[in-house]
């Protein structure tokens, strides 16, 4: 039943609006025709019995009326009694006679109040049951859940829910009790793969036996007529006061249209993934080439487990004036929405950069036009773009929201670029004024994208300290490749192999003075770029030109 | 995230901890209801911030649009960390309707002094410099 502290119950009894005459009517009929009875039995009966059938008459009156008309038919079955057991006018026996009958009426007025006490009590009770009953009928039958209550003692489920037998596909007229064995039987459940599990995985049985509190597993049920139903499970166990399990509640519920579109949302995602995917590496320029005598090496690496492609992107090119551009940028958000944007914008900023040869030119020009498109999905992309002349080494770049450009020169030192200016396509009209570098001979400028700084490891966060660290210091320089390569290793190391976002990088080596590349230097390697490629899949960058896009080169971190 | 306003009635949004794309859509609807009266000024205080990514900034980049279309002041409170850091790497300082301060107690004054003489675009480029 339901326990004290639990849901208040609805009265199911009308309470009665002032005093039920007709009991106490019945009552006094009741003991009117007892005392009838009684004096027609005179000549065959013993006074000594009379209490009896009076106490039979009260206990009636009180299980049936209540505790009013109990009250009037004592009162009256007293005065009756009374009336035998004292008066003159009969003929009965005086003397010590007189004072047994005032014990027995003692006795008499002691017995009848317990027995109308007790019999009020087992009334209260056997109402308050009926009321209870008729709730937890309420409940299973409209309740748009499954729910079986299932017995410790006999090991059977004892009833099952309307809408739960409508579930299971039995019949709505089917009762109880069935073995508890039939939920796993006869009523096919199974786990979410269809596989079959014995009795003792079951929620139901776990609770009944083990006592588990178990909530929210999912399960299948395979009915007879075929169809296959995705539930969620519930179960618990009902115990005694002591903490016996006395018995077990299991309650399911129908998720299938959720699990479809759960699945029907996966697909499509991953649909959407693969299109996105496609049309970023169509995006992005081959690994690594030589411009104007720089080096220059770039890769993309999409996040491990992340369904929605983001939208970094990188690229690289002479413009028109000769100098050599560097472009890294990172689109707000994710997706195809993402990716059509990172589109427009990279193509945007290629073309100004190489008809400007600026960089706050070619940003702002690039931020008129795409404000538009920015704004109607509330988004930005944050961009360094650099410009590089070849001849000077200087270095004239925009940082426009995005993380620092690292510059390692050429004593072992490393030095960061400023955030010169805010983000693309968020401010309408914003005038773009970048900053100045330089780089020497030998020395080299890397550019990434956030995905990189936040490389989640066991130990942390990559950051920005730790990729400073990578590319300063006493070690021998390789090529520009080389040098990326190096870098996404660390990373990856660092990450356990897994980028929780897409990652873009490029590195930009300016010849050291005596015009030898890095690359020439190094043993093994052919001519300027003559490197072999390197497996697909075993880490690396591809010499220029490489066919087939950068990500078939470079090791993808999902292989790791 | 707790909830306050300055002495004129702007709002004050305080977010605290990591916020990235998982759970940046609370921050925002925070930051769409102080914005629904167009207050005057609209103050982030993000000094409790531990993490903030992009979705951040978006948030932040659109609260400006909605409170410059009526000449409203954004105002980032941000110190030291990732915040600071972000807030930085942005340069907000360079937004018009923004403005970046280190303690929420100069927020007042700082808007009071901002609205007594807006800077025209000769003093943005100075900034600049």
């Amino acid at each position: 039943m339901l326990r004290p502290g639990g849901p208040e119950l609805p009265t199911l009894e009308p309470r009665p609006k002032g005093r039920d005459w007709r009991g106490y009517l019945a009552a006094v009929a009741f003991v009117a025709l007892m005392t009838l009875v009684l004096q027609e039995s005179r000549p065959y009966m013993e006074l000594i019995n009379y209490p009896v059938f009076y106490v039979l008459v009260m206990m009636a009156s009180a299980y049936l009326f209540g505790e009013g008309p109990a009250l009037l038919a004592f009162l009256l079955c007293f005065l009756a009694f009374a009336y035998y057991s004292l008066s003159p006018g009969l003929d009965l026996p005086r003397g010590s006679q007189a004072e047994e009958s005032v014990a027995k009426l003692v006795a008499f007025l002691m017995g009848s109040v317990t027995a109308c006490l007790a019999m009020l009590k087992i009334r209260n009770a056997n109402r308050d049951l009926r009321q209870s009953h008729r709730v937890l009928e309420a409940v299973l039958e409209h309740v748009p859940e499954g729910i079986a209550i299932a017995d410790a003692d006999s090991s059977a489920i004892s009833s099952v829910s309307r809408h739960g037998l409508e579930l299971l596909g039995q019949p709505p007229e089917a009762r109880g009790p069935w073995p508890v064995e039939a939920s796993v039987g006869a009523w096919g459940l199974r786990d979410t793969k269809g596989g079959e599990r014995s009795l003792e995985e079951t929620p139901l049985w776990r609770a009944l036996r083990q006592g588990e509190v178990v909530s929210n597993e999912e399960w299948r049920i395979e009915r007879p007529d075929g169809r296959v139903v995705s539930v969620i499970y519930n179960a618990g166990p009902i115990t005694s006061r002591s903490g016996e399990i006395r018995g077990a509640i299991a309650a399911w519920r129908d998720i299938t249209h959720l699990t479809e579109a759960r699945r029907t949302l996966e697909e499509a995602l991953r649909r959407q993934h693969y299109i996105a995917e496609q049309l970023q590496r169509a995006l992005l320029p081959e690994s690594s080439k030589v411009l104007s005598g720089l080096e220059v090496a770039g890769a993309y690496l999409p996040a491990y487990d992340n369904l929605l492609v983001g939208g970094d992107f990188y690229d690289a090119f002479e413009t028109a004036t000769g100098q050599v551009a560097l472009l890294v940028g990172d689109v707000s958000g994710k997706g195809l929405e993402a990716a059509a944007l990172t589109a427009a914008a990279r193509n945007m900023i290629r073309g100004f950069a190489y008809a400007t040869s600026s960089a706050p030119e070619a940003l702002t020009l690039a931020n008129a036009a795409l404000y538009e498109q920015f704004y109607a999905v509330r988004g930005f992309v944050t961009v360094f773009l650099g410009l590089v002349d070849p001849a000077t080494g200087v270095l004239r770049y925009v940082s426009a929201g995005h993380c620092p450009a690292v510059i390692r020169r050429s004593d072992g030192t490393s030095e960061l670029t400023e955030p010169t200016d805010t983000v693309v396509g968020a401010i309408r009209g914003y005038r773009f004024g970048g900053g100045q570098s330089h780089l020497g001979p030998g020395e080299r400028i890397v550019v990434y994208t956030d995905g990189l700084e936040d490389a989640k490891g066991p130990s942390g966060r990559f950051g920005a300290d730790r990729i400073r660290a990578c590319l300063t210091g006493n070690r021998s320089l390789g090529a520009a490749d080389q040098e990326l390569a190096d870098l996404l290793h660390q990373a990856k190391e660092w990450s356990e192999g897994r980028f929780g976002d897409d990652v873009a990088i490029v590195v930009l080596c300016r010849p050291s003075e005596d015009g030898a590349s890095p690359r020439s230097a190094q043993p093994g390697g052919k001519t300027a770029f003559g490197v072999e490629p390197s497996v697909p899949g075993q880490g690396g960058t591809l010499p220029w030109p490489y066919p087939h896009g950068p990500q078939s080169g470079l090791s993808d971190p999902r292989e790791c | 995230m707790t909830h306050s306003t300055l002495p004129d009635g702007s709002p004050i949004i305080q977010p605290k901890g990591e916020i990235d794309l998982s759970n940046s859509s609370s921050f925002e609807q925070e930051v769409e209801a102080a914005l629904s009266s167009s207050p005057a000024a609209c103050v982030v205080d993000l000094t409790r911030v531990t993490f903030l990514d992009s979705s951040v900034i978006r948030i932040l980049m659109t609260a400006q649009r909605s409170l410059s279309a009526h000449q409203g002041l954004l105002v980032l409170v941000v110190k030291g960390g990732v915040a600071e850091r972000v807030v930085r790497l942005t340069r907000f300082d360079l937004i018009p309707d923004v403005l970046v301060l280190g303690r929420l107690e100069e927020a007042q004054t700082a808007i009071a002094a901002l609205r007594a003489a807006p800077p025209d675009d000769a003093s943005l480029a100075q900034r600049r410099d």
